[in-house]
């Protein structure tokens, strides 16, 4: 997976996190103001592995 | 041309149009099912962004350099503060209405007087059921029970209005021992859009029962019990002769005020005021608002996921909030453990007890001094005693000043690297025992102001 | 020599290819970089910005597609790129982002202004509800000095004619550093939350290590100064 689609879809996955976040929140028994948290370790695993990715580009990246 | 993801117009288009159907189709409630369900509208954004994204990189078009674009975030964030609002909006739905020059935003609301009469002894058991709307039951003279009240229904349609409120006719039967006053909502299906607001008169000698799922309880003039059980409601007790059994998922308030009976509250609100209450209080679960508990006779219990507090009887006023307690005019034994709070106690009676993992403690002593014992974990201790007081002070800190500013009776030592100690002469009693591992503890001269009678339980009255 | 560069300016590309035509003819400029993979001497002309770094041009990979635009880069989302740049007054948006979110919306920066009020408003919340002021209170007098910083910069570079992004901020935020110390820094931080949040570590046990962040920060300066600083200045 190239770097560029990484970062490209770290949007996306951070909005569904988001969602599910939230869903959790209404209908889960763990309130948002608890579970927020997760948003910051999805989106610095996702930076991670773009930068994982950027340090051994895949061959014809 | 701009790329740009066709997701963010294509959920622009479906939220314009479920607010169309729902204002043309009242009945349907979609707005009800959107307001439930909005996060998995932005799961599905963000799934359907990412299939987007996918293809095109395998179609070999070039990405876009961000996967949702700025102003869609701030579309996201505006969702999930509106979402997170409905929450809170659901619970008062039937009430606030959005108007336009009388022309309703959210669809069409007719409204439906209903009334009913009923005989009934003088001690009758009613058992009032109205699942969306608010009831005021009144005790008074007259026997038999008059109900008056309006019913409003959502509808696309006067005819189909009315065909609802016919639906749910108001019911008032006698069925064994009790009486009940029902309104049906539930007869229609999706409850969501009958709302009914009665007005109850009932002898005086009754006890009420209330079941509903959002809408206040206002019960005043009774001399029986009272019990209400609601998803949502807020609670206004005015002299009740019996007693009293809440039990809420969701309330704002609950107020009572004059009951000879026992308190029993449990579930989750935000404030509580009690005042003049005869019998024991008992208070469990999670309030996140401000508490107010004055002149209760008995003994007072309150449990929450981090609190235990039990007072013998409070002649006087406690106040109490996620942050805060203060107590004044108290009779112990009182015994608090809780996680975290700043808490003070002026003018009480019998042993105090005090866990305390993190906050400041004051204590405020009239010259009859009680033991006390305060174990604290983090935070400073402050107490305050007359000059003429007899006590014995064993007051250690860890780390910590042990400030002395009542006078010579109390000599301080230094204790380790940075404890310290603070004591009166040997074996005099009562025993004040001040313990933190981490704060300083300060002794000063109180007060001997002349209000400061030792508190006495309060006598219930004679009936 | 790589922080040299700004990571922010990766959006445009410092070697315009039609300059190359006019300058090579040119008298021969200093050295501005040396080829990261064979390390030879580049003028600004023979110079390619790729990835963050340098490469001369025989050793320069083919750019993604998103970076192979020529200014104003009309792949990105939201191309920033304003018509006027003297109507950008960077002194206006300092003024302006003194009050929370309005110095990013001078900039058209609406997401991110959104999120300024936010922060601004959670911290003013964790205060009044009690909060630990020792470390809020700092930390809102930061966030109130960053804010008109950040539009300050961010309107600097528009006047410039530079392109912004949506999320530009004084952080470098870009992934044109290898390094995965700061993704590895936000997972760690988060996990630490959560467990607190979730009851299963009591927040006063653990903030007493925090002078470890300070050692782990000038530990990681050392061994990245180390390593990266060698090959470039030779």
């Amino acid at each position: 997976m190239g770097a560029p689609l990484i970062a490209a879809i770290r949007g996306p996955l951070m909005l569904i996190t988001l969602g599910v976040l939230f869903a959790v929140d209404q209908f889960g028994s763990v309130g948002f103001e608890s579970t927020w948290p997760i948003l910051i370790i999805v989106f610095g695993a996702l930076k991670l592995m773009e930068r994982a990715a950027a340090r051994q580009p895949d061959a014809g990246a | 041309m701009r790329r740009g993801s066709l997701i963010g117009p294509f959920l622009l288009i479906a939220v314009g149009a479920v607010l169309l159907v729902n204002n043309l189709r009242p009945d349907l409630s979609l707005l009800e099912m959107t307001m439930a369900y909005w996060p998995f509208l932005l799961i599905l954004w963000g799934g359907l962004r990412l299939v987007e994204l996918l293809i095109a990189h395998s179609g070999g078009k070039p990405l876009p350099r961000a996967g949702v674009s700025g102003g869609e975030w701030a579309l996201v964030i505006l969702i999930c503060f509106i979402g997170s609002g409905a929450n809170y909006a659901r619970s008062h739905w039937p009430h606030p209405r959005i108007t336009l020059e009388g022309l309703e935003l959210f669809g069409e609301s007719y409204d439906f007087p209903v009334a009913g009469r009923h005989e009934a002894g003088e001690s009758p058991r009613i058992f009032v059921e109205n699942l969306r709307g608010n009831a005021r039951i009144v005790g008074s003279d007259a026997t038999g029970i008059v109900v008056e009240g309006r019913t409003t229904v959502k509808a696309f349609e006067r005819a189909d209005a009315e065909a609802a409120h016919e639906k749910c006719p108001l019911e008032i039967v006698r069925q064994g021992e009790q009486i009940i006053i029902r309104t049906n909502q539930d007869r229609l299906g999706n409850t969501s859009k009958i709302t009914t607001d009665l007005e109850i008169t009932v002898p005086k000698g009754a006890s009420i029962e209330g079941s509903g799922r959002y809408g206040d309880f206002d019960v005043t003039n009774i001399d029986g019990d009272v019990e209400i059980n609601s998803d949502n409601a807020g609670i206004r007790l005015t002299q009740i002769g019996g007693g009293a059994r809440i039990d809420l998922r969701r309330s704002d308030i609950i107020r009572i005020v004059k009951m000879k009976g026992s308190a029993d509250l449990r579930g989750r609100g935000q404030d509580v005021e009690l005042e003049d209450v005869g019998g024991e209080v008992t208070i469990s679960g999670s309030y996140s608002g401000d508490l107010l508990l004055r002149k209760l006779a008995q003994p007072l219990r309150f449990e929450s996921k981090r609190t235990e507090f039990y007072v013998e009887g409070v002649p006087g006023e406690i106040r109490m909030d996620l942050g805060d307690l203060e107590a004044t005019n108290l009779v112990g034994p009182i015994r608090l453990k809780t996680t975290s709070r700043d808490v003070g106690f002026s003018n009480f009676t019998g042993r105090l007890d005090l866990v305390i993992d993190r906050g400041d403690v004051e204590i405020r002593s009239g010259v009859a001094v009680s033991p006390v014992s305060v174990q604290l974990r983090s935070g400073d201790i402050l107490l305050a005693v007359p000059e003429a007081a007899a006590f014995g002070l064993e007051a250690v800190t860890e780390r910590g000043e042990g400030i002395n500013e009542y006078g010579p009776a109390i000599s301080v030592e230094v204790v380790g690297e940075r404890g310290a100690r603070m004591t009166t002469s040997e074996g005099a009693q009562p025993a004040v025992s001040l313990k933190t591992r981490h704060g300083d503890i300060i002794v000063r001269r109180g007060s001997t102001s002349s209000d400061e009678d030792a508190p006495r339980r309060l006598e219930t009255d004679a009936a | 020599m790589n922080s040299d560069i700004n990571p922010n300016d990766i959006n445009e590309t410092q070697t315009d290819p039609r300059d190359a035509a006019t300058a090579e003819t040119g008298a021969e400029s200093k050295p501005t970089g040396y080829c990261r993979v064979c390390g030879k001497a580049l003028s600004a002309s023979e110079a390619h910005l790729a990835q963050g770094t340098i490469f001369c041009a025989e050793h320069a990979p083919a750019p993604p597609p998103s970076e192979q635009t020529p200014p104003p880069p009309p792949n990105s989302d939201w191309a920033r790129g304003v018509t006027d740049t003297s109507a950008i007054s960077p002194g206006l948006a300092f003024l302006l982002g003194l009050i929370p979110g309005v110095g990013a919306i001078y900039n058209a920066q609406y997401a991110k202004g959104l999120i300024h009020v936010v922060i601004f408003g959670l911290i003013i919340s964790i205060l009044s509800s009690g909060g630990a002021e020792g470390l809020f209170v700092p930390l809102l007098i930061g966030w109130i000095f960053y804010m008109p910083f950040e539009a300050y910069h961010t309107a600097k570079k528009r006047q410039h004619g530079e392109t912004v992004d949506e999320f530009s901020s004084l952080i470098p935020m870009k992934s044109s550093t290898s390094s995965l110390a700061g993704p590895v820094i936000l997972i760690v931080a988060g996990a630490f939350f959560l467990l607190v949040n979730l009851d299963l570590i009591r927040l006063y046990e653990v903030v007493r290590f925090w002078p470890v962040l300070l050692i782990a920060l000038g530990a990681w300066m050392l061994y990245s100064r180390r390593m990266g600083g060698g090959d470039a200045n030779q």
